[in-house]
């Protein structure tokens, strides 16, 4: 069971998040469960395997501007410096990113569960 | 008959008596009181040259007795002179038998016994005299020790003692009670040294003056017992003072010419005169005021007097002095070089000719500048002719020299030279300056005109080439006479250069003379007429008895004698006037007694016409006619006898014209007898004259137009001045903002040493000190040009204190002093005022306490209100100290600009000099008052005055600004500049932006505006390459309207710009460079002033009932914005994409929805082509609907972009709800506007 406690603990802003969602809990978690689900996530690690990164760029811009929004701090952090070098078009090993990016989505999700 | 004949005899008289009395009432009125006085009692004792011929009846002249006579021309004194020694006439005086005794030099002792008058009589030189033959004392002073030198038992012992100590000189003084004894004593080799007044040496032979040893001042004292005297006295003297300024000197040069005469002579000199004992002197004839042969064949003019004047100044008196007078120039020199005359005089010409001759010029005797005289006007060719005195050679060179190209005539004689140019065959002939004026006076040249030239030609002794002894003897003898004797001197000579007729006198003094004339000549004309036909009548009817027809017939010579005098006066006095005519007022009867032969039109002489009639005619014919009015008003005859009810004459000025020209001219009347003199005191007849005064006028005209002219290049001046100041105080202050600007960044640096940093604060400190003088001076500019405005803005007096007492209190606490501030009853919160002046003039005078008290000291401020009335109060305040204060003496002048009582104060207090001088300015521009009690040792206090308008409405004071709202941008093209007001700004606690250049500024402005985060504070420096501050402020206006404050901020002083800049839109100004301790009192006060906060709420419309369409293709996006919009009861729809969002808002009713929330990235078609796309909708609300872009891009293209496409602001996504709200109820509120 998803807690403002369990998130702070994760790492989120929940404040800045809560604010953003007029104070409502249920309506702060109902979006977290979603953003988990993200398509974005998928199209970010094919777009990087497939060295698309137009559409890497498309796919990790996006999760940052929702991840953002919730105030998930450890997963927006590398999400917005992947948008950064993918704005710039960097052609690096973004494998690293995705990594962590992966790992904290998991972590996330564990504490859905 | 002869009764009767007596009687209008008399009647006549009486009247020239009153007339001539005019002329003879100043010395009738001394006359008479001379004969009411008491005979005044002087103490006259024996003194070479100062006061000789001391016994009854001999001849008495010097320096004393010809001031008492000059004395006595002012107060009428007679004078009795009691004789004696001076020792018993001072004792005399003592007692009061004597009232005056002359000469005393002013001791402190004697000033109680008797009375010394303001001024001194005059002042001498004291000398040391020794035998000439004693050649054992020189110079070296120490030659005097062991020797006798003998003085007059007076004031001069003293400077004597002092002199001899100065000199460490060890002599024997040996005083003596009178003169005699001591000249005595002198003449018998008893004494070897005499102190004597002047040079001493005078008359004695075997004297030599050795040098001086001091002068003195001597009085004419008066004795006690005679205040009336001594009053007097006084005002005699300062009315000499007045009216011959120069008198006591010109007495001192009379009687001590030079007060060392002389010295040794040279060897050329001492051989010269032992091998002459006679000076043959050749001069110039003909050469007035220089030299000339009078009718009895003896030499006159100057050199008569000049050269015995200089052998006698020499101490020559054996020398004997021929002279030999020459017509020719050339023949004076050729005679000089035989050796048949030792000296020439005048030559001059120049040095060259003078060498080509083969003589040597001694010194100018006198310079005099040399007159170019022409006739008619003055052009480029009048010096290309000159006419030439063939025997004035000096003439010939002088223009040789000067004029090498022109053609010369010779003519023989000045005068014959004159008619040359008179006549037009010459050009010009030039002649010698001080002759000229006099000469030109002669009325056959009235036509001549004279130009003076830039050279000077000196008039001087000529000698034989190798006559060095005799050249030296002259030109020690000139310089010994001085300048202003020859000058002098010349002056009594010039008056022969012309024949001054009784006609030039009166033609001098017209104005005294012109009414006389009037006066005499109406009347004696009128009576003379009447009485010649009745005398002539008279006589035929006593032919029968001889005796008294015998009597009667010398009654009447002598009545024409005197009628014939009586004609010569008239026709000599009507000079003045073109012509004369008599007018008889009751009858309207004229006649003319003078005509202007130039006139034709005008009635001849003895002709009898009317009035009215001519007169009228006159002004109708020869007056202009903006002056015909106002003359035909000046003739009517009851206007002349108003006029003439009160003056004695009357004038009127008008510009005529005839044959043509137009030339000034003045008609004036007077009566034929006063009005006071009749019964019935009305004035029947008139002599009425007309004059030509076009030169006068025409002068007065031009001096008119020079002063104007002079006038104008004053006030040019004036205004150079003012704006040199102001652009010399920026040019200083420029170099000082980057000293400071740099300083503040140096001492920034946390790895200084303590060393350093000491002397980076240092330098920080003088840097403002001096900012603070020149700062000083630039008020003290504005003062004088009247720049200074005093606001009238509302301000928080306690406030104000507050700050006062925190400074003070700071400096205070640092020297040791205590201060206290006492606010009594009644002083409000709030005033009307300008704030920043008065805090200027309490700290001013606060800062000048602080300075002059040393520890432990006190230092109170008290403030009290003493007067309310309607809507003004009066605020007194007063600063006390117990600093060193001032002497009283001191105290007037406190207030002068650069005024301090002991510059050598400066050092240890340091000071401008200026600071009281604007306090007192600015206190007197609030129309308030300030005074200063002082005493030295105990304290000053300072007491301002001034009323303040009350202020209803009060506010609080902190509302405006707070430091973490502001949102400030820097411009300036100086990077250290720029720093450093960002810095500044950084210890304020406001955070800031730096750019440098106006269209960076712009671009900044934009993005802020569109992020909905504006500056609210824009600092401007004013002189910027390519854009300035006030172009940028007006774009700023243009484009944001109120949304920033712009403040110009500049080292300049702005007074020349603040009309233009504040129409541009800006704000306010401030000075450069800032200071963190006023900059939020600054923002304050312009906040104030504009009535506004700095951070600035903009009107909002409520969002509740709004329609918002949002283009969001994340959902979770999508569903926080909604949450976040519903939260203030606004509807939203959700479009997924731009292209869905285009169509809703096609398919929309126009004006239904409010605003529009765009992302940018979406897939099928992003924010941007949206935007664009329903902006080129060709519907109302189309361009209209605020479009707001929300992104997680904060980048500043992108924003531009977004802007670009006409989107209305730019929001950054993760979004802020407040942000969020604030930026949508801002443009719905204008868009609201828009719509209504």
């Amino acid at each position: 069971m998803l807690t403002i406690d369990a998130l702070k603990q994760f790492g989120a802003d929940t404040d800045d998040g809560l604010t953003r969602c007029m104070g409502n809990e249920g309506f702060y978690f109902k979006l977290i469960g979603k953003v988990v689900e993200d398509k974005n996530f998928k199209l970010l690690e094919d777009a990087v395997l497939a060295k698309d990164l137009d559409a890497a760029f498309e796919a990790v811009h996006s999760l940052k501007g929702v991840l953002g929004n919730l105030a998930l701090t450890p997963v927006y952090k590398p999400a917005a410096e992947m948008t950064e070098l993918l704005r710039e078009r960097k052609d690096i090993d973004y494998t690293p990113y995705l990594k962590q990016i992966s790992e904290k989505r998991d972590e996330l999700i564990g504490l859905l569960a | 008959m002869i009764r009767q004949l007596q009687k209008r005899f008399g009647s006549f008289s009486v009247i020239l008596c009153a007339a001539l009395i005019l002329v003879a009432v100043f010395p009738f009125t001394v006359t008479a009181a001379e004969a009411a006085r008491d005979k005044v009692r002087v103490g006259y004792y024996e003194n070479e040259v100062f006061q000789e011929g001391a016994q009854e009846g001999s001849v008495k002249t010097g320096y004393a007795y010809e001031y008492y006579q000059k004395l006595s021309e002012y107060t009428g004194w007679n004078y009795e002179y009691v004789y004696g020694e001076f020792g018993d006439l001072y004792q005399m005086l003592l007692d009061g038998k004597i009232d005056f005794l002359a000469g005393l030099a002013f001791r402190e002792d004697r000033k109680d016994l008797i009375g010394y008058p303001d001024a001194a009589m005059g002042n001498e030189t004291y000398s040391l005299v020794k035998h000439d033959s004693d050649s054992g004392i020189t110079l070296d002073l120490s030659t005097l020790n062991g020797r006798k030198i003998g003085v007059l038992d007076s004031a001069m012992v003293q400077v004597l003692e002092k002199f001899l100590n100065e000199h460490s000189i060890k002599a024997d003084v040996v005083k003596f009670r009178d003169y005699e004894p001591l000249f005595a004593a002198f003449d018998k080799h008893e004494i070897d040294i005499l102190a004597a007044e002047g040079d001493g040496a005078h008359g004695r032979e075997h004297a030599e003056p050795l040098c001086p040893f001091g002068t003195s001042e001597y009085y004419l004292c008066v004795s006690r017992t005679r205040p009336d005297l001594m009053a007097e006295l006084n005002t005699a003297q300062s009315e000499i003072a007045v009216n011959e300024p120069n008198y006591i000197n010109s007495l001192r040069n009379k009687y001590y010419p030079v007060s060392i005469s002389s010295r040794a002579f040279s060897d050329a000199e001492k051989k010269w005169l032992s091998q002459h004992n006679k000076l043959r002197v050749g001069y110039l004839k003909n050469y007035l005021p220089y030299s000339d042969t009078d009718k009895s064949g003896a030499v006159t003019g100057l050199v008569k007097d000049l050269v015995p004047k200089m052998l006698e100044v020499l101490s020559l008196k054996n020398i004997e002095v021929s002279y030999t007078g020459y017509d020719s120039y050339d023949d004076m020199i050729d005679d000089l070089e035989k050796g048949c005359i030792d000296t020439a005089f005048p030559v001059g010409g120049g040095l060259y000719y003078s060498e080509e001759n083969g003589i040597f010029q001694s010194t100018a005797v006198i310079s005099a500048s040399t007159e170019i005289v022409y006739s008619g006007e003055y052009t480029d060719d009048t010096t290309k002719h000159f006419a030439v005195n063939e025997n004035n050679r000096m003439q010939y060179y002088f223009i040789m020299k000067n004029y090498p190209d022109a053609k010369i005539t010779f003519y023989p004689s000045t005068d014959a030279c004159l008619i040359a140019v008179n006549s037009g065959e010459a050009k010009c002939t030039t002649m010698n300056g001080l002759r000229a004026n006099d000469i030109l006076k002669n009325s056959r040249y009235k036509k001549l005109t004279m130009l003076q030239t830039s050279y000077e030609d000196g008039r001087c002794f000529g000698v034989q080439n190798g006559d060095a002894g005799l050249l030296r003897l002259l030109n020690r003898g000139v310089s010994l006479l001085g300048a202003e004797y020859p000058q002098n001197l010349a002056f009594r000579y010039t008056d022969q250069l012309y024949s001054y007729s009784f006609l030039d006198m009166l033609r001098d003094n017209m104005a005294f003379f012109g009414t006389l004339i009037l006066i005499v000549a109406a009347a004696v004309i009128a009576l003379l007429v009447r009485d010649m036909k009745r005398s002539k009548r008279e006589i035929l009817t006593k032919e029968s008895a001889r005796l008294e027809l015998e009597k009667a017939n010398r009654e009447l010579v002598e009545q024409y004698n005197h009628r014939e005098q009586q004609d010569k006066m008239i026709t000599a006095l009507a000079s003045d006037y073109r012509c004369v005519y008599h007018i008889d007022l009751d009858k309207d009867e004229a006649v003319c007694y003078r005509a202007d032969p130039a006139d034709v039109g005008q009635p001849s002489e003895g002709e009898h016409f009317k009035y009215s009639e001519y007169f009228s005619r006159y002004a109708e014919n020869s007056v202009t006619e903006s002056y015909r009015a106002d003359f035909l008003q000046f003739i009517e005859p009851e206007n002349i006898r108003k006029a003439l009810a009160e003056n004695l004459i009357i004038v009127y000025r008008y510009l005529a014209k005839r044959d043509g020209k137009e030339y000034y001219e003045m008609i004036r009347m007077a009566g034929e007898r006063h009005p006071e003199d009749r019964d019935d005191h009305i004035v029947h007849a008139v002599g009425l004259g007309l004059t030509v005064i076009d030169e006068e006028m025409r002068e007065t005209m031009n001096r008119n137009r020079a002063l104007a002219e002079a006038l104008e290049a004053a006030e040019q001046a004036n205004r150079a001045k003012t704006a040199f100041l102001s652009s010399m105080s920026h040019e200083i202050r420029t170099p000082m903002n980057a000293i400071i600007g740099l300083n503040s960044l140096a001492l920034r640096d946390e790895t200084l040493s303590e060393d350093t940093k000491e002397y980076l604060e240092k330098i920080g400190g003088s840097a403002r000190h001096l900012l603070g003088l020149i700062n000083d001076i630039l008020d003290m500019s504005r003062i004088e040009s009247g720049r200074l405005i005093i606001r009238k803005e509302e301000f928080s007096f306690s406030n104000m204190l507050e700050q006062i007492n925190n400074m003070v209190m700071l400096q205070c606490n640092e020297k040791g002093l205590h201060y206290e501030c006492r606010v009594t009853g009644g002083v409000s919160d709030y005033y009307i005022g300008d704030d920043m002046k008065l805090k200027q003039v309490i700290i001013n005078i606060l800062s000048n306490a602080i300075k002059f008290t040393d520890a432990p000291g006190d230092i109170l401020f008290t403030v009290e209100r003493t007067a309310l009335f309607e809507d003004h109060s009066t605020i007194k305040m007063t600063i006390k100290d117990t600093g060193i204060g001032m002497e009283k003496d001191f105290i007037p002048k406190i207030f002068d600009a650069f005024e301090q009582e002991d510059s050598s104060r400066n050092n240890k207090y340091g000071s401008t000099g200026l600071g009281l001088a604007i306090t007192k300015n600015i206190v007197e521009l609030m129309n308030g008052t300030i005074s200063v009690e002082s005493e030295k040792g105990v304290g000053t206090e300072f007491t301002v005055v001034v009323t303040l308008n009350n202020c209803e409405h009060q506010y609080s004071a902190t509302n405006y600004v707070n430091p973490k709202d502001m949102q400030i941008l820097v411009v300036d093209d100086e990077e250290v500049a720029a720093e450093h007001t960002r810095i500044v700004l950084d210890e304020a606690g406001i955070k800031a932006d730096t750019c440098f250049s106006g269209k960076d500024a712009l671009s900044m402005l934009e993005l802020r505006h569109a992020k909905h985060e504006p500056y609210n504070l824009v600092l401007l420096d004013w002189k910027m390459p390519e854009m300035d501050g006030i172009d940028v402020a007006k774009q700023i206006r243009q484009r944001y309207d109120k949304e920033t404050t712009v403040i110009i901020l500049t080292s300049f002083n702005w007074d020349e710009i603040m009309d233009e800049a504040l129409h541009a839109g800006v704000d306010s100004f401030l000075a450069k460079p800032l200071f963190a301790s006023n900059v939020i009192d600054e923002f304050e006060r312009i906040a104030r002033k504009n009535c506004m906060s700095l951070c600035k709420e903009k009107s909002h419309a409520d969002l509740k009932g709004r329609r918002i369409l949002m283009a969001e293709d994340v959902e979770i996006n999508a569903e926080i914005t909604e949450q976040i919009i519903m939260v203030r009861g606004a509807e939203i729809d959700h479009a997924e994409n731009g292209r869905i969002a285009l169509e809703m808002f096609e398919k929309s009713e126009v004006g239904y929805y409010d605003a529009i929330l765009m992302d940018v990235r979406m897939p099928e078609m992003d924010g941007l082509a949206a935007t664009e796309a329903i902006r080129a909708l060709d519907r109302k609300d189309a361009k209209a609907v605020p479009i707001i872009a929300m992104t997680a891009n904060a980048f500043d293209e992108d924003v531009q972009r977004s802007l670009q496409v006409g989107m209305n602001a730019h929001l950054s996504k993760p979004v802020e709800p407040d942000r969020l709200y604030q930026t949508l109820e801002e443009l719905i509120w204008d868009y609201d506007q828009d719509r209504n």
